[in-house]
């Protein structure tokens, strides 16, 4: 962010916490947002980690799908992997819409 | 006391050997619009940035209103202080829109209502009624610059501060805003720093000019003074990029005129403002502006015409003249000069766009400053090409 724009805001009299909010903040949300999505959805969809890490029992739709699939059960693992793809397709039309 | 004092205010960087700024004084009275002129790199903008509050001088004191702003141990934040700035590159904020950024931090301090009022008034003054709900992205270039003045007189300052505000305006909308800004400054009476290098912006914009270099200024006074005046070298180059040459021999004529020696040959009546005691002709120099010279069939300068620019409305030519070593820069109506280099022509001179240089440079040796100013000629020639 223009350094510039924080002068600009100060020079109004903005200063501390309210250009934080007024200024800062705004103009770096969209890039905050931006790269949350884009780790919501790779976590989403990671498997070897999860793989190694869960508890017994617990089950990321990653996992599932990969589970059924490797047992040749592709009917089991359609519902699950269609779920991701919705889930994951949300946070990037936010992004998309956005810019 | 005026509006805004400053005395003797000085600062050096860390880490460099000479000062930003050194021992700088200036006083401004109300609304008067008054520029600094110099080249990049002159302290100029460190001044600036000085009154706003972002930089603390070192030493001296500034006053706003006859309030101690910085100095004596105090330095008080830009938001503390009765200052609006306008950036170089606006810095207009592009979240907001534009009613938004004219009233920005003024929630507090007026009513919803009063807030109304006083945009549309800015916006009524600068010509952009209506404008209210655009936002920065939306606007030209000349309307960012007429938003950024708004908003830089939203909060009624004591002074306006404007770095640059013209750089990145093409020539045919500076000559425009340079009216607009300087009216729209007057009606709203408030007095206003403007920093330039450029030369034009200084002389058409301000009731006061300083002419700056190293920190310090060197000339400061009307633009008339400055352009027909100057006190030394630096800033007869600068100002009016007048050509300077060893003045040789005074002679007291019959009628109370004096007569001057030159190399391009015989000054005659020197302008009576400029003959002082002062003047020692191993050291005095002559500077004749770039406009003084008139093509004339039986002028005595007989020079050949090495360079050649063509302007439009005027010329611009480098002459070679025998008797004087520079070369001799000319400013003309085109159908004046002949076009073509190597053609010979033959010039004289108007005395009365002369002047006589007393004041010797010795903070600076002569190639220091024609280095200077070559940047800064450079700069300025590619800027009219463009």
């Amino acid at each position: 962010m223009a350094e510039k724009l924080e002068d600009a805001a100060r020079g109004m009299g903005v200063s501390g916490f309210k250009l934080l909010r007024k200024v800062v903040l705004p103009l770096v949300l969209p890039g905050i947002l931006a790269g949350g999505a884009l780790v919501f959805v790779s976590s989403m969809k990671e498997l070897t980690t999860a793989l190694m890490l869960r508890p017994a029992g617990f089950d990321t739709l990653a996992v599932r799908i990969w589970l059924q699939a490797s047992e040749g059960f592709y009917a089991e693992a359609a519902l699950p992997a269609l779920i991701l793809i919705a889930v994951s397709v949300l946070p990037l039309k936010l992004i998309i819409d956005r810019f | 006391m005026g509006i805004l004092d400053l005395e003797n205010v000085s600062k050096t960087y860390a880490g460099q050997e000479n000062p930003a700024v050194c021992d700088f004084s200036l006083s401004l009275q109300d609304d008067e619009i008054m520029t600094l002129l110099g080249p990049s790199g002159c302290g100029k903008t460190t001044v600036l940035r000085m009154i706003a509050g972002f930089i603390k001088p070192e030493q001296g004191s500034i006053s706003i209103n006859g309030e101690l702003v910085a100095g004596d141990g105090k330095m008080l934040p830009p938001e503390k202080r009765s200052v609006g700035m306008m950036f170089q590159d606006y810095a207009l904020f592009p979240h907001l829109t534009v009613e938004e950024n004219i009233v920005f931090g003024l929630e507090k301090e007026l009513s919803r209502k009063e807030r109304k009022r006083r945009v549309e008034n800015l916006l009524e003054m600068v010509g952009l009624s209506g404008a209210e709900k655009k936002h920065p992205h939306q606007l030209s270039g000349g309307q960012k610059q007429r938003i950024a003045l708004s908003r830089a007189l939203s909060r009624e300052p004591a002074v306006v501060l404007m770095d640059e505000p013209f750089s990145s305006l093409d020539e045919r909308m500076r000559e425009g805003m340079r009216r607009e800004i300087k009216s729209i400054l007057k009606k709203s009476e408030t007095p206003a720093i403007i920093v330039s290098h450029d030369r034009e912006d200084a002389f058409s914009l301000s009731d006061r000019l300083a002419v700056m270099r190293d920190g310090r200024i060197e000339q400061s006074g009307t633009p008339r003074e400055i352009f027909a005046r100057p006190k030394n070298r630096f800033v007869a180059d600068f100002a009016s990029r007048s050509n300077l040459v060893q003045l040789s021999g005074l002679e007291n004529q019959e009628n109370g005129k004096v007569r001057g020696h030159c190399p391009l040959g015989e000054v005659s009546p020197l302008p009576k403002s400029c003959i002082t005691d002062d003047i020692d002709c191993g050291t005095s120099l002559l500077a004749i502006r770039p406009d003084a010279f008139e093509l004339d069939p039986r002028g005595e300068i007989r020079a050949r015409i090495d360079d050649y620019i063509y302007y439009g409305s005027y010329v611009e030519a480098m002459l070679e003249v025998e008797t004087a070593c520079d070369k001799i820069n000319l400013r003309a109506h085109f159908d004046q000069i002949p076009g073509g280099r190597g053609e010979e022509i033959n010039l004289s001179f108007k005395p009365e766009s002369c002047w006589v240089i007393t004041e010797e440079d010795n903070r600076c040796p002569p190639e220091q400053i024609e280095e200077q100013t070559a940047n800064y000629s450079r700069r300025e020639r590619s800027h009219s090409m463009s």
